[in-house]
């Protein structure tokens, strides 16, 4: 309990900025989004009859921006991007934070095991995750009411909240066990971010091709398709795929970190 | 110059896989997608005619720019920055946090070497890192440019434009230049990098989807713009300005607390 209320306190700060990050992207999105859809009809179309490749490198792929929630659609898979690189961050940060800084010795000299400790480093992120998707909600509630646009958004903004949340699970679970499986934090920070940037890279590819098929499996960045999410349909399977992709890459984590070597590589 | 060959030593790998992925990139698109694209020209121009003769008109006059050379650049310009960013973070980031992370800057320190010297030194190395990574990029655009542009009658504004990666490039060195020099400490050098890079590249989307002209004095991919190179032979001076500015501010600073800093005992 000492421990999970310490890790609270110190990711407090990068939550903050994170947090800070997040909302003003979701705040300058939603509030200057009738200029953006005033002729959104029009630019659809258009882009409809661009090649595949070049709406997929743009990163309007699959979207329709003629009403509102395909335009936040929009702004979520930027949203996506952060909740991936801040989530990347928290397990990494999980698992070395007290090589980092040399002070392994002092915290696993503590009568705890490893595993116990581990535990309560990860609980703590998953909170920091989790308030993070709610903020996501909350500020997405505070930012719709500024414009003028009938309708009641708050299904669509918590199944986008629940999806980003889903798939910040998958690369905090990632990270935490690339790092633990790593000697040199350095080299498991660095996996972990790479493995965010190769996930963007694929999704790209994901919007590019005609049939991607299994392709989708690759990337949770598409688990949670925006036409699923805009038509009010949150999918399972893929809540169920992270889920398990979660707990495996978790089990990894703590196998390998009640072995490895500790120190300050 | 220890210094400068230590550091070009430690940090040229990396740069380099940065390089190629970028330059990969680039052929790949341009040799993949450009003719699929500039066919593709028809297939707009029909659905134009049936929309209202004014959203023909607006932008019926930019379709000579989007559908060439000039205008394909651009679009995949967005992932060069990112890419391109990210690399010079990791370079800024990894140069001046290296005693930080090591715990070692009191032995750096003690040399019989001026800090002006060593922030100079590693200054350097960093900049030549960027600038040959950005001599093959601007080569290769060149030569892409020559192969698969319809008509390759400007090779200054290809020049010019494919200029922008490396002057963004220096916009980026700055911030992580700055961010570490300032920081108290730098955990993951990878992670900033990757935060750096990616937070670049989300205000640059989110500014085109709002085309906001104020949001793009606080967006380092838009300050130089490709596609206006290509076709006016300029970038926009007031953006160019507040690159300028950004740069030697942030640079200065961060001299500024290299050179007077107390150094922490451990």
């Amino acid at each position: 309990m000492n421990l999970f209320r310490r890790e609270l306190k110190t990711g407090l700060k990068p939550f903050f900025f994170w947090s800070l990050g997040l909302f003003a992207l979701i705040f300058a999105g939603i509030v200057k989004s009738s200029g953006a859809m005033s002729n959104g009809a029009f630019m659809t179309e258009l882009i409809g009859r661009f090649p595949r490749i070049v709406v997929a490198v743009m990163g309007m792929a699959n979207v329709d921006i003629s009403n509102f929630g395909g335009f936040y659609a929009v702004i979520m898979q930027y949203a996506f991007v952060l909740f991936a690189v801040y989530a990347a961050h928290l397990g990494s940060a999980a698992v070395s934070r007290e090589s980092v800084d040399r002070t392994y010795e002092f915290l696993f000299t503590k009568p705890r095991s490893r595993s116990f400790i581990l535990a309560g480093k990860l609980l703590a992120a998953v909170v920091f995750l989790t308030v993070f998707a709610a903020f996501d909600l909350l500020f997405s509630m505070l930012a719709v009411r500024q414009i003028d646009v009938a309708g009641d958004f708050t299904g669509l903004f918590a199944r986008f909240a629940l999806a980003a949340w889903f798939i910040g699970l998958v690369f905090f679970s990632l990270s935490a066990m690339l790092a633990a499986s790593f000697r040199q934090s350095e080299r498991g920070a660095k996996a972990g971010n790479l493995a965010v940037l190769a996930a963007y890279a694929l999704a790209v590819v994901y919007d590019l091709l005609e049939h991607p098929g299994a392709l989708r499996l690759l990337t949770p960045f598409r688990y949670f398709l925006n036409a699923e999410i805009v038509e009010l349909t949150f999918n399972l399977w893929f809540a169920w795929l992270s889920a398990l992709l979660a707990a495996a890459f978790f089990s990894v984590a703590f196998f390998r970190f009640e072995r490895r070597d500790l120190g300050a590589l | 110059m220890n210094v400068f060959r230590f550091e070009l030593r430690r940090a040229w790998t990396s740069a380099t896989v940065w390089t190629l992925v970028i330059l990969g990139l680039m052929a790949g698109l341009i040799a993949g997608a450009l003719p699929v694209f500039l066919d593709s020209r028809a297939n707009v121009e029909a659905m134009l005619s049936n929309f209202p003769p004014e959203f023909a008109a607006a932008f019926g006059l930019e379709l000579d720019h989007i559908f060439s050379f000039g205008g394909f650049y651009s679009f995949g310009f967005l992932y060069y920055s990112l890419f391109g960013a990210i690399m010079t973070a990791v370079i800024g980031l990894d140069l001046f946090s290296r005693e930080k992370r090591e715990k070692c800057t009191d032995f750096l320190m003690s040399k019989p070497r001026s800090r002006d010297g060593l922030f100079l030194a590693k200054l350097l190395a960093a900049l030549t890192l960027i600038l040959l990574s950005n001599v093959l990029f601007i080569a290769e655009s060149l030569a892409l440019y020559r192969a698969y542009a319809p008509v390759p009658d400007a090779p200054a504004r290809a020049l010019l434009a494919s200029s922008a990666l490396l002057f963004t490039e220096l916009v980026f060195l700055a911030i992580a230049v700055f961010a570490a020099v300032f920081a108290r400490k730098v955990r993951s050098v990878s992670g900033a990098a990757t935060a750096i890079g990616f937070g670049g590249f989300i205000l640059s989307a989110l500014q085109s989807i709002l085309e906001e002209e104020k949001l793009r004095y606080v967006t380092p991919f838009k300050y130089f713009d490709p596609s206006k190179a290509f076709f006016e032979g300029s970038f926009d001076t007031p953006y160019v300005i507040t690159a300028v500015l950004l740069t030697l501010g942030l640079l200065i600073a961060a001299y500024i607390r290299y050179t007077r800093s107390d150094v922490p005992a451990l």
